[in-house]
């Protein structure tokens, strides 16, 4: 009968969506700069009833593994390189992150009312295969559908979840036939970024954060592909950092570079990249020793310089290919993606990838695993087009 | 015999020649008589009109109604459903985190008003429906801190740009939406721009299910979780695997069964109206019927020249056939076009109707569906052209000789009058076989019209047996004159007269079905309502969202001095296997008896009833499933699927889908819901009911909840008032059909008074002064009038009967008395008299205006 009318409807839900999706990437200024992947919604003005980063503070564990809700961002970042028994290589990324919309709960009478949201990514990169996935979600901190939660401890999203107790982590997470249940024990204790954990991320005051890692985790599990499963071990690495501050008005990205050295030393280094494309004199890094022992690289210490690039099909060029020089450690790594497509063209597009490195510490060769965060070099429009929560490549 | 030789010689020239000629001659022909052409056109246009605007209004309301189930559903293939109280918003969380089941959103559903604006209130989780819609086009342009907006603010709502428009909103501003009688106050947060799809957003307020939960008061509960499960042997898998872990209670449905259940609901609805505008358009084709017989009749002698000059009955067949299909085809794109202007109308009051009886639904413009035009089209082609027929026949047929014979057809007609007659009688047989053996309500009304076409078939020779006996009757010579006329012209007369009954009995039969079905409802009213005054509620809108009394003004209330007694109503819709019940939770005071009338009951059924023992179903819900006393109905209880024993059947007409009594008491041990929509309140001094009035309205102003307090008089009153609007369309379709019906008579008489217009001048030149003139017209017309309206009375109780017993039980399971006002035959008696005089002035005046001569000149 209405053969004429009948169309396929583009429903509520896909409106939604595009609500969603476009809160990511608010209408100005133009979302050329990936940005804080913590301020998921858009640029807002600083509110002053969030607590702010502005001098040290004392940590202590496990409380400061839980939430710091009077903070606006937070994160739980874990990453990791991974063999299964035949010798096959894997990445692993799991991240949750909550950001406050007001400082405050609001007055409300729904379980539903939340002025807490969590979004999560998770990525697997399969080497051999030359394939990564990588999902996305978004829950809102209310009704038990996402939260943080201390004895025990426990940051979920959903069916994602993080726990913690005395031995270590345990991280569980699945979608779509893709799935790893790894148990992580620390082989160093806790590290301190910055100074003393205050990290700067920008000469201006109030631009920092509270930073702390675990660099060296030691990784026993599974790992599920839609092909099989695979018992996994491995290295990670656990980045914690919460602020109520977003990048700085004249930066548009950073490079993050997380690496674990065969003998024994963990480097961490973040180069923050300004509009006119030098380096803030804010960025910096940390050298860990096999015992433990951190010793904080300032800008200055560290020279780094793009080796090679990579465009993505999507748009934007990475340097993934990297030459990073410690010269008062005497160390030089060159570093290489495991593999190229590690983009995650998700709310914010970004690459977050497993990478090998090979170089010299003092007169000893070293190779070494990691991970590397390129932020900035994409931009997210067109995200209107499509609804993405999640995608391969 | 002269054309037989002519014609092979000249035929070639001839045939090229006259078909031209003639082609022309038959255009000017039909440019002589304009009114007649007028008539002819102005019928067919007005029937297809009607079929037109009603199948155009029927076809908009369906798609609105369909596209909001869209927007409401969106890609979801499945709904989880619970019973009464909603479900627990508790197995939300279950589902995403113990299930993984991602692909799945709340829903929290209600409807609200601002002012005229009934608002179809969607509470969603942003946040969830990213995962639900992947691929999906979103479409929206808003501000990127409308989420957190929509999140943080309990007041903040999208709209879509249509509905902002019509309520004169700008994102950012404020608008008060009623809710269940609490006024909320809401703000603009931004607009669902869509260009592509604002009808489907018509209507539609969106807030955070948070929000939603908040100004609706629904607060824990969801009306449903959408899902979107994959087909095949996964999904089946999926589908065993979320049915085991369901809570009792809580089912697993497709998200299409719940709108098709909506939809079936209204089909009875849509029936009827089609059926009425069937009508219209059947008398509409008497008109035809009756003009090209005239015309045909007009033309034997030119027809008769016209063979005699060697035009072959081919070459006549198609001229004739090309006259038709041009009248057709102007009056069908005449009809179309009123049809879309009448079709806005009516869609209006459609759309009422279907939010009085069914659901509420935003019925925004009217939707030109080709298909429906298409239908009227053919329906008004095709039609004309069968009416035609039997002109085309006559007039082909006819051998030249014969055609300058002008009484032949005459004759033919007074032979055919009988067979005619009998063949009514055989129509009249199939109609009463169809309408006995075929069971659903097409059949019904398949055998209906079979019976009213047979019927109007004897029309033509009981008018002419009648008129011929009454012209031997008849004292006064110029009444013997003008009856006898009548007779002879039974070929128009005849049909003329049986279009007119066919209107005026359709008329009476309606209007005496309306009739008897209003003093049922009222009698139903009477035995029905027995508290002096109610307190209720409103709905937060059909469907699920019933409105719900706040505990503590309900008991604020119940404790006021002077209320002896009282009944508490809970309204409820379950669905179970794609199919909706409404259920009415009854709950009576000690020392209140229920009385409700009853259709059949076991015995002993009010205490079976008062002790739980089981329920008492309304008659339309018995006539649907086939329930009887002492069966067992089967209603989906938050414990799962439960039999329940049917103790009686009881009379409702307030709702046409059927509906479950049951006690109070028995509810409660079978559904969570504890809450309360309305309270029937026993006054110990039943005259000061204003007072408790006015303290009721005072309590519920305190509690922030504005209810409908009404005596049961107002009631009553406003019942009938609703069900006088819900037939507003059928009165319409009645008086147009009436009007088409009037035409055709006009037009007879037209043309009945043309082709006697030499022999009245005869009788003019021989003395007969203008008064016998105006007597003969008066005499006939009456005539026609009179049998019209004399043979429509029995037709139109026969008809009431039909439309009672047969036809509203079959589309809605009511029963009622069968009522036929005085008035109204009185009134069917006048309408045909005033017709048939009123068409006879023109003819009439005409006749006795021009000098005889020059009518004798001009034949």
């Amino acid at each position: 009968m209405t053969v004429f009318c009948f169309r396929y409807p583009p429903s509520v839900k896909a409106m939604l969506l595009g609500l969603l999706l476009l809160a990511g990437c608010s209408d100005s200024p133009p979302p050329e700069t990936g940005g804080d992947l913590g301020a998921l919604l858009g640029e807002v003005e600083d509110d002053p009833g969030f607590a702010r980063v502005a001098g040290p503070r004392e940590f202590r564990f496990p409380e400061d593994h839980g939430a710091h809700p009077a903070y606006r961002n937070e994160w739980w970042y874990f990453t990791g390189n991974l063999t299964a028994d035949g010798g096959r290589r894997f990445g692993y990324q799991l991240v949750i992150f909550r950001t406050a919309l007001t400082p405050r709960p609001p007055a409300r009478t729904s379980a539903w009312a939340a002025h807490q949201v969590y979004m999560a990514h998770f990525a697997i990169t399969d080497v051999r295969a030359e394939r990564f996935r990588y999902f996305e979600r978004f829950a809102r901190g209310a009704l038990g559908l996402a939260g943080v939660r201390t004895s025990p401890l426990r940051i979920w999203l959903e069916d994602w979840r993080i726990e913690g107790d005395s031995e270590g982590w345990r991280l569980i997470a699945a979608q779509d036939g893709h799935a790893i249940d790894l148990r992580l024990r620390p082989r160093k204790p806790i590290v301190l970024q910055g100074e003393q954990g205050l990290s700067r991320k920008s000469l201006r005051p109030g631009h920092a954060s509270y930073y702390y890692s675990q660099t060296r985790l030691e990784t026993r599990g599974t790992l599920r592909l839609p092909s099989g499963d695979f018992r996994v071990a491995g290295s990670s690495w656990l980045d914690r950092e919460w602020s109520s501050s977003a990048l700085a008005t004249d930066q548009v990205g950073w490079d993050w570079f997380a690496l674990q050295l065969d003998d024994g030393y963990d480097l961490m280094f973040y180069r923050l990249r300004r509009k006119d494309g030098s380096a803030d004199p804010a960025s910096s890094g940390t050298l860990v020793d096999p015992e433990g022992r951190a010793t904080h690289l300032p800008f200055e210490a560290v020279r780094l310089s793009p080796r090679g690039h990579w465009t993505s099909p999507r748009g934007g060029r990475y340097p993934l290919r990297w030459r990073l020089q410690v010269p008062e450690h005497d160390l030089i790594l060159d570093i290489a993606p495991l593999l190229e497509q590690q983009e995650l063209d998700v709310t914010v597009r970004y690459w977050e990838g497993a990478v090998t490195v090979s170089g010299r510490h003092g007169n000893r060769a070293v190779r070494g695993r990691g991970y590397v965060e390129l932020t900035g070099y994409a931009t997210t429009a067109g995200r209107t087009s499509e609804g993405k929560t999640g995608g391969d490549g | 015999m002269i054309p037989a030789k002519i014609s092979p010689a000249i035929s070639p020239g001839i045939s090229w020649w006259g078909t031209s000629l003639f082609t022309r001659a038959g255009l000017r022909f039909l440019g002589r008589h304009p009114w007649q052409l007028g008539l002819a056109l102005l019928g067919v246009a007005l029937g297809v009109a009607v079929v037109t605007a009603v199948s155009l209004a029927n076809d908009s309301a369906t798609r609105a109604f369909r596209l909001s189930m869209e927007a409401v559903n969106g890609t979801a293939t499945h709904q989880i459903v619970a019973g009464p109280a909603g479900l627990d918003e508790a197995l939300y969380r279950r589902l995403r985190l113990e299930w993984s089941l991602r692909e799945s959103s709340p829903v929290l559903e209600a409807y609200g008003r601002s002012g005229d604006e009934v608002l179809h209130l969607l509470g969603i989780d942003p946040l969830a429906q990213a995962g639900m819609s992947n691929a999906l086009r979103p479409a929206l342009a808003v501000r990127g801190d409308t989420l957190t907006t929509l999140l943080l603010r309990p007041d903040a709502a999208l709209l879509s740009a249509r509905t902002a428009g019509r309520l004169g909103l700008a994102p950012g501003d404020g608008f008060e939406v009623e809710f269940g009688g609490r006024r909320q106050r809401l703000v603009l947060a931004g607009l669902l721009e869509d260009e592509d799809s604002q009808a489907l957003l018509d209507g539609l307020l969106v807030m955070d299910i948070a929000a939603a939960q908040e100004v609706t008061g629904l607060l824990g509960v969801l009306s449903w979780i959408d899902l979107r499960l994959p087909e095949g042997a996964a999904g089946e898998a999926l589908k065993t695997r979320i049915r085991e872990h369901l809570p009792p209670g809580v089912r697993l449905v497709t998200a299409a069964s719940r709108s098709t259940a909506q939809l079936q609901m209204s089909r009875a609805f849509h029936t009827n109206l089609t059926a009425m505008s069937l009508l219209a358009l059947l008398v509409g084709l008497y008109l035809i019927y009756n003009t090209m017989n005239f015309l045909t009749l007009q033309r034997r002698r030119q027809l008769g020249i016209l063979r005699l000059l060697g035009v072959t009955r081919g070459e006549l067949l198609r001229q004739y056939l090309f006259e038709t299909l041009l009248l057709a085809a102007a009056a069908t794109a005449l009809g179309l076009l009123a049809g879309v202007i009448l079709g806005r109308g009516l869609l209006h009051l459609v759309g009422r109707t279907l939010n009085d009886l069914y659901f509420q639904l935003t019925v925004g413009s009217l939707q030109l569906s080709p298909s429906a035009l298409l239908l009227a089209a053919l329906l008004g082609l095709s039609g004309t052209l069968l009416a035609a027929l039997p002109a085309l026949l006559e007039a082909t047929a006819t051998r030249p000789a014969q055609a300058l014979q002008r009484t032949r057809l005459e004759g033919r007609m007074h032979h055919l009058a009988p067979r005619l007659a009998l063949a009514g009688a055989l129509l009249v047989v199939a109609g009463t076989l169809t309408l006995l053996l075929g069971p659903g309500l097409t059949a019904g009304f398949t055998g209906l019209f079979l019976i009213i076409l047979g019927c109007s078939c004897g029309v033509p020779w009981i008018a002419g047996r009648t008129a011929d006996v009454l012209s031997r009757l008849a004292p006064h010579l110029l009444d013997r004159l003008a009856l006898r006329s009548l007779a002879a012209g039974l070929s128009r007369t005849g049909i003329a007269t049986a279009a007119l009954m066919l209107a005026l009995a359709a008329a009476l039969g309606v209007g005496i079905m309306i009739a008897s079905f209003r003093i049922s409802v009222a009698h139903w009213l009477e035995a029905t309502l027995h508290a002096d005054l109610y307190v209720a509620a409103p709905d937060l809108g059909t469907g699920r969202a019933h409105g719900t009394l706040d505990p503590a003004l309900q008991q604020a209330i119940l404790d006021l001095p002077g209320i002896r007694a009282h009944s508490t109503g809970r309204r409820v819709t379950l669905e179970r296997e794609g199919e909706l019940i409404d259920l009415f939770a009854l709950g009576l005071s000690p020392g209140l008896q229920p009385r409700y009338p009853l259709r059949e009951a076991l015995p002993g059924v009010w205490e079976d009833f008062r002790a739980g023992r089981g329920i008492l179903v309304s008659e339309p819900l018995a006539y649907a499933r086939g329930l009887a006393p002492g069966a067992t109905l089967v209603l989906p209880t938050d414990g799962g699927d439960r039999p329940f024993r049917v103790l009686g059947v009881y009379y409702d007409y307030g709702n046409p889908a059927g509906q479950v009594l049951m006690d109070r008491a028995l509810y409660e041990r079978h559904f969570r819901d504890r809450a309360v929509g309305g309270l029937g309140l026993y006054l110990t001094e039943p005259e000061r009911a204003a007072q408790i009035q006015a303290a009721v309205r005072r309590l519920a102003a305190v509690h922030g909840q504005a209810l409908r307090i009404r005596s049961n008089n107002e009631i009553r009153a406003r019942s009938l008032e609703i069900f006088d609007r819900t037939f507003t369309i059928t009165r319409v379709l009645r008086l147009l059909a009436v009007l088409v019906a009037f035409l055709a008579v006009f037009g007879a008489l037209l043309a009945l008074q043309l082709e006697r217009s030499r022999e009245l001048a005869i009788l003019r030149a021989a003395g007969v002064t203008r008064r016998g003139v105006w007597r003969i017209t008066l005499v006939q017309t009456g005539f026609m009038g009179l049998t019209a309206a004399l043979l429509a009375l029995p037709m139109g109780m026969l008809l009431a009967q039909l439309l009672i017993f047969v036809i509203n039980r079959r589309a809605f399971g009511w029963t009622m008395e069968s009522h036929v006002p005085v008035d109204a035959l009185g009134v069917t008696v006048i309408l045909g008299l005033t017709a048939a005089w009123l068409a006879a002035l023109y003819p009439a005046w005409r006749q006795t205006r021009l000098p005889p001569a020059r009518i004798l000149r001009e034949e």
